[in-house]
């Protein structure tokens, strides 16, 4: 069984580079001897061996002074950049990603709503992983090589200095997740796709009725037109009056819309029903289509006095420029 | 309260002074231990794991050399001052005096 001593000079040079060592081990060895020594003056050599090791502290950080500092991945210097870059690449790449498999999902024609969510949502995640790894990595190498240094002793300019932005009222963030959200509906609405479930005879019927052609279109239209406003509101960065005028009527059309296509009888038809079977409580299912319908309308109705709200913030925002 | 933030502050003053500390002593050869002892019988206490760690730095820097030196039943690594660490000995000490010159006339000049 080796002695404390042994199992603490392990401790203490075991990630130290091999040409330093055999030396570090050697004299620290013969410095805590000297010392358990000394203190076994007035205690029994095993309480002096302790108190000594104790004395010491703890092998890493006594490692770490041995080595010269703390060992980092990314260091103090550059980490605010690092976190910066890495903050602007996760608002950036999944959205993208997202759309990009919104749109192949779309090509491809089979699209349930769980295909779309584990799609899209796989990519996003699956790019956001990319974005941090390479983003990591990057600085990482850039700290190793010593590049972080030099670039840290340069001389500081004021020219570098830059102009306050003007007050924002979209948030990059918000608005790109609202547009994603928007493409996907979008997307569903356009493809229609209509899943098969089983009958009670054994076949399988399409669970989603006829619905009129031209609902579903008009929906699609005022989902894009949706889109379009999203983006413009982005880009623009405030609200205006006209723009929250713009946003009720879609709001409106859309409610209506929703409203019709969900109770207006002919999303599950009497015929669906009575093929599926009685095994299905349709009191539910309906109960679930009128909630549905009412929380449209209420999300439809706060966006709507939301947008007016904004565009009442801008009008001041703009008198206080 | 006070006592942990004027022995934080002192520690820092000590930190600072104990390159000087130490490069005044090893005018003559000594071993780690043994600087140990006699830096605290000065009154300058520095802890073993700020010590050691730095002998290595100061003989990095070639401030100090060092030998073995296996007569006892012990080996142990012998410091001593080198050239260069003799001109930095006295641009510290130097530094010091103005440091100490500084701060008294700083006090009287209130």
């Amino acid at each position: 069984m080796t002695s404390l001593t042994d199992r603490y000079l392990y401790a203490v040079t075991r990630r130290l580079p091999m040409d330093v060592r055999d030396d570090v081990s050697r004299e620290l060895r013969t410095t805590i001897e000297d010392t358990i020594d000394a203190r076994s003056t007035d205690a029994p050599r095993e309480i002096a061996e302790r108190q000594t090791l104790i004395a010491l502290g703890d092998p890493e950080r006594l490692a770490d002074e041995y080595r010269g500092g703390p060992r980092h991945l990314i260091g103090p210097v550059v980490y605010p950049h690092y976190v910066r870059l890495l903050k602007l690449l996760l608002l950036i790449v999944p959205p993208i990603a997202g759309v990009l498999a919104g749109l192949g999902l779309a090509v491809e024609g089979e699209v349930t709503v769980g295909r779309v969510i584990t799609g899209v949502g796989g990519a996003m995640l699956t790019a956001a992983l990319q974005a941090a790894f390479w983003c990591t990595l990057g600085f990482a190498i850039a700290e190793r090589t010593g590049a972080v240094d030099e670039w840290a002793n340069r001389p500081w300019d004021p020219d570098l200095l830059e102009e306050e932005p003007g007050p924002r009222q979209v948030g990059w963030g918000d608005g790109v997740f609202e547009i994603c959200l928007l493409l996907v509906l979008l997307v569903l609405l356009v493809v229609g796709h209509n899943p098969l479930v089983p009958a009670a005879d054994g076949t399988q019927v399409p669970l989603f009725g006829p619905v009129p052609a031209g609902l579903r279109a008009g929906l699609a239209i005022v989902v894009a037109a949706a889109l379009v406003l999203a983006v413009w509101i982005l880009v623009r960065g405030r609200w205006s009056y006209p723009l929250a005028v713009v946003n009720l009527v879609l709001n409106v059309a859309f409610a209506a819309g929703a409203w019709w296509l969900l109770l207006g009888g002919s999303l599950i038809t009497d015929d669906t029903r009575s093929a599926i079977g009685g095994t299905v409580p349709w009191d539910s299912v309906d109960l679930a289509l009128r909630v549905t319908a009412a929380v449209i309308v209420v999300i439809s109705v706060w966006d709507t006095g939301s947008g007016f709200v904004k565009a009442h913030q801008a009008q001041t925002l703009v008198r206080n420029d | 309260m006070n006592d942990e933030v004027l022995t934080g502050l002192q520690q820092e003053l000590r930190r600072g002074t104990v390159v000087l500390a130490c490069l005044a002593l090893l005018a003559r050869p000594q071993y780690g231990y043994a600087l140990q002892e006699t830096l605290a019988a000065a009154g300058f206490a520095v802890d073993g794991n700020t010590l050691y760690p730095l002998l290595r730095r100061l003989e990095k820097q070639g401030l100090v050399t060092s030998e073995w030196n296996t007569d006892d039943t012990r080996p142990r690594k012998f410091y001593v001052i080198s050239a260069a660490g003799r001109d930095t000995l006295h641009g510290l000490r130097a530094e010091w005096r103005a440091l100490d010159t500084a701060i008294t006339s700083l006090e009287g000049a209130r």
